[in-house]
C-alpha cells in the first residue's frame, strides 16, 4: 500500500516533522499508520507518530520482535494479523478516553448542529432531542455530550428538553459508568465551567452530579446485534467515537447502515476525532464544521451548503 | 463584480494613499512562472532573485526550513535551485514577494494568520489541482497565494470600515466576505479584483480573486477550474485552523459545494479523494506553514487565533 501524498511535494509532512526530532520516522511506521487508517479508518497525525512508535515498540517487546518491519509483517500476514492489529489498537487508544475528547466538536454540536437541529424540529409539538450514545464504555462521552446539552438548552433553547440512551456492550463498564466517578487525568480537557458546575469532589476525585446523571440512561447493546439495533429508532444525533474502529469492515458497515437508518432525516452522527467512514460506501453526507467533521442524514428540504 | 461597486470605490483603491508599491522582481518572475518548466534556465531564476540581496537571503533560509528542504542544506541560493528544483524556489520567491505587498506597519488583519491562510491555501489547491491531474498546478498555487489580495485592499482604501466588518466578523464569528457586505457594500472579492487587474496580474489571478466567494457566478469555461479550487482550498484552510485568525461557525458539504460540482464533472479523479484524510494532511501541515510564514516576517511574533479557547493540545 502506498502512503497517500503529502501536501508538500518531493518531502511528506511525516519526515519533514521527525527531521526536526534528528531523523527520519521508520519508513514502516509510516506504512503502519496506513493500515491502521485503511482496515481501522483512524488517522494517526504526524505529531502523533512518536506516539505511535512507543505504543508499537511496546507491542513488539510483548511479542519479542525485534524488527520494524518483521512487525508490520505479524500485523499483515495471517495467521495472527487480525489478533495483533486489535492489540495494536487497544494499546493506541488505551488511557486515551476522557471527558470533552474532542472540543472542536462540542463546539461545532453548540455551534452549528443544535441550532440546526432545533430548527428542524421547531415546527414539531414535542421539543425533545433523542441522543444516543453507542458505545459508551466508561461513560466520559455520554457524561460529556450530557453536560453540553443541558448547558446550551437550559441559556439557548426554552422548552426544549433531551433524552440520552448511552449503550455499551461490557457490563463492568456500564457499571463504571454508572458511578461516574473520575479523577484528574480524565478531566485534563475539561472546560472549569463544566467541572465547576457539574461535578462533586469526591475523596480527591470527581463524581457527576446527580441532575446529570438521572439525564442519561445506560444500558446493555452490542451493536453487533442486529435485532436490538432496530429499537433504537427516533434519534437526532448518534455519538459513537472510537468503538467502530474496532470492528471488521462488514460489522461496520452494517452498524452504520443502522445508525443511517436509526437517524431522523436531518439528524447527525458523530464519530471520533480521527475517525473517517470514507473506507467504504455509505448513505451518509460528510460535513466540515471548523476542526472537527460530521456525518449528516439529509433531509428532504435541503439545508444550505454553507451556512452561517 | 465591478459593476457592483461604485465609481468612488475603484477610485479610491487607484488612489490609496500608500499604495504597495510592487516588488521589482515580481513581474519577471510572474512571466517566468507562466512559461513552462523546462524552458526556464537556473542561472535565470539565480539572477533575478540577486537584483535584491534581502529577498535572495531570505529565500535560502525559506529553502531550508523544513516546508521545503529535504536531507541537504542549501547555503547559496544556486544549490537551493539544485536541491529543490526551479518551480519549488520559484514559490518561495513568489511567497516572499506577495508578502511584501502588504504594509508592515498598518496592519488591520492578523498579519500571521493571513500569511498563514493565503500560503495555506496556495499548498491546499496546489495539491489538489495535482491529484485530479488539473494541468496547471503552478498556476493556481499562484492564484491561491494572491487570491485574498482584496483584504490588502480594503484594509488600506477602507480601513475604518474595514476594521468595523472585522470587528463584526469576529464578534458574529461570520465569514469575512459576509460582515464586508454589511460594513461596506462590497467585499475583499470585488476590491481585490480591481487591484489585481490594476497590477495586471495574470488573468486566471483576477478571476479567482473575485470568484472565489461565489463560484456559481464564475463564467463557465476560461478559469472556471482555478476558481473552484482555490475557492475549495480556501474553505479547507478555513476549517482547518488556517484561517483569517479568528473561529468562524463554519458549517461546509463539499460534496455539494458549487466547486466540487463544477470538478465532479471533468475530473472523475476527484472521486478517489479521501476527503476526510485529505483534511487530516491539511491539519499536519499547519505547523510548517506557520514556520515559513514565520521565516518570510522574522519580525512577527505568531499569535494563535485570537478567541479560539481550544488550541489543539499535543
Amino acid at each position: 500500500m502506498t502512503p497517500e501524498p503529502n501536501l508538500m511535494a518531493g518531502t511528506t509532512t511525516a519526515e519533514t516533522a521527525a527531521v526536526e526530532r534528528g531523523g527520519p520516522p521508520h519508513p514502516v511506521l509510516v506504512k503502519i499508520r496506513d493500515l491502521i487508517y485503511k482496515v481501522a479508518g483512524i488517522y494517526q497525525p504526524d505529531d502523533k507518530l512518536c506516539f505511535i512508535e512507543e505504543k508499537i515498540s511496546r507491542r513488539m517487546r510483548a511479542r519479542a520482535i525485534r524488527d520494524f518491519s518483521d512487525y508490520f509483517e505479524s500485523l499483515t500476514a495471517k495467521p495472527e494479523r487480525d489478533a495483533e492489529l486489535r492489540e495494536l489498537l487497544n494499546e493506541i487508544t488505551d488511557g486515551e478516553t476522557c471527558l470533552f475528547r474532542s472540543l472542536p466538536q462540542m463546539d461545532a454540536l453548540r455551534n452549528s448542529i443544535l441550532p440546526e437541529l432545533t430548527q428542524v424540529k421547531s415546527h414539531m409539538s414535542q421539543r425533545k432531542l433523542r441522543v444516543w450514545c453507542a458505545g459508551c464504555s466508561t461513560g466520559e462521552e455520554a457524561y460529556t455530550l450530557a453536560m453540553v446539552l443541558a448547558d446550551e438548552i437550559a441559556s439557548k433553547y426554552p422548552g426544549w428538553t433531551f433524552e440520552l440512551t448511552a449503550t455499551d456492550l461490557n457490563e463492568r463498564s456500564l457499571a463504571a459508568a454508572k458511578e461516574g466517578i473520575y479523577g484528574d487525568y480524565a478531566l485534563r480537557q475539561t472546560p472549569d465551567h463544566f467541572r465547576d458546575k457539574y461535578f462533586l469532589a469526591a475523596q480527591g476525585q470527581f463524581q457527576v452530579k446527580p441532575e446529570v446523571k438521572s439525564r442519561v440512561s445506560f444500558s446493555h447493546l452490542n451493536l453487533a446485534d442486529e435485532r436490538k439495533m432496530l429499537f433504537m429508532k427516533g434519534m437526532n444525533l448518534i455519538s459513537c467515537c472510537n468503538v467502530l474502529i474496532y470492528f471488521d469492515a462488514n460489522s461496520r458497515r452494517r452498524a452504520v447502515q443502522h445508525f443511517f437508518s436509526n437517524l431522523l432525516a436531518g439528524g447527525y452522527l458523530l464519530l471520533g476525532e480521527a475517525e473517517s467512514l470514507y473506507t467504504f460506501q455509505n448513505e451518509f453526507r460528510l460535513v466540515h464544521f471548523t476542526q472537527a467533521t460530521a456525518y449528516f442524514k439529509p433531509s428532504h428540504s435541503s439545508v444550505p451548503m454553507v451556512k452561517l | 463584480m465591478s459593476s457592483n461597486v461604485s465609481i468612488n470605490v475603484v477610485d479610491r483603491i487607484k488612489n490609496m494613499e500608500s499604495l504597495p508599491t510592487m516588488p521589482t522582481l515580481l513581474q519577471p518572475l510572474l512571466s517566468c512562472i507562466r512559461r513552462p518548466a523546462g524552458e526556464v534556465e537556473i542561472d535565470e531564476i539565480v539572477k533575478l532573485a540577486e537584483q535584491d540581496e534581502s529577498i535572495t537571503a531570505q529565500c535560502i533560509r525559506v529553502a531550508n526550513s523544513p516546508l521545503f528542504a529535504r536531507t541537504r542544506v542549501a547555503i547559496s541560493l544556486r544549490e537551493a535551485v539544485f536541491s529543490l528544483g526551479v518551480r519549488r524556489v520559484e514559490d518561495i520567491l513568489l511567497s516572499i514577494c506577495v508578502s511584501r505587498l502588504l504594509p508592515r506597519d498598518k496592519y488591520v488583519v492578523d498579519p500571521m494568520a493571513f500569511w498563514r491562510h493565503s500560503l495555506g491555501c496556495a499548498l491546499v489547491a496546489r495539491k489538489l489541482a495535482e491529484m485530479i491531474r488539473f494541468e496547471d498546478p503552478d498556476g493556481v498555487y499562484l492564484a491561491g497565494l494572491l487570491h485574498d489580495l482584496g483584504i490588502i485592499a480594503n484594509a488600506m482604501a477602507f480601513p475604518k470600515e474595514f476594521h468595523l466588518a472585522l470587528e463584526e466578523a469576529v464578534v458574529q464569528h461570520l465569514p469575512l466576505d459576509a460582515a464586508e457586505q454589511t460594513t461596506l457594500g462590497f467585499t475583499h472579492a470585488e476590491s481585490g479584483a480591481i487591484l489585481a487587474e490594476l497590477w495586471r496580474l495574470p488573468p486566471h489571478c483576477c478571476e479567482v480573486i473575485r470568484f472565489h466567494h461565489d463560484v456559481a457566478s464564475a463564467p463557465a469555461g476560461g478559469h472556471a477550474t482555478y476558481i473552484a479550487l482555490v475557492s475549495l482550498a480556501d474553505l479547507l484552510c478555513r476549517v482547518r485552523d488556517m484561517g483569517y485568525g479568528y473561529p468562524e461557525f463554519l458549517r461546509v458539504e463539499f460534496a455539494a459545494h458549487p466547486g466540487w460540482e463544477l470538478l465532479m464533472a471533468q475530473y472523475k479523479e476527484l472521486e478517489k479523494l479521501d476527503l476526510v484524510r485529505f483534511t487530516f494532511e491539511v491539519s499536519d501541515a499547519v505547523s510548517e506553514v506557520s514556520a515559513v510564514v514565520n521565516l518570510i516576517f522574522p519580525g512577527l511574533t505568531p499569535t494563535p487565533d485570537p478567541g479560539d479557547p481550544h488550541q489543539r493540545p499535543n
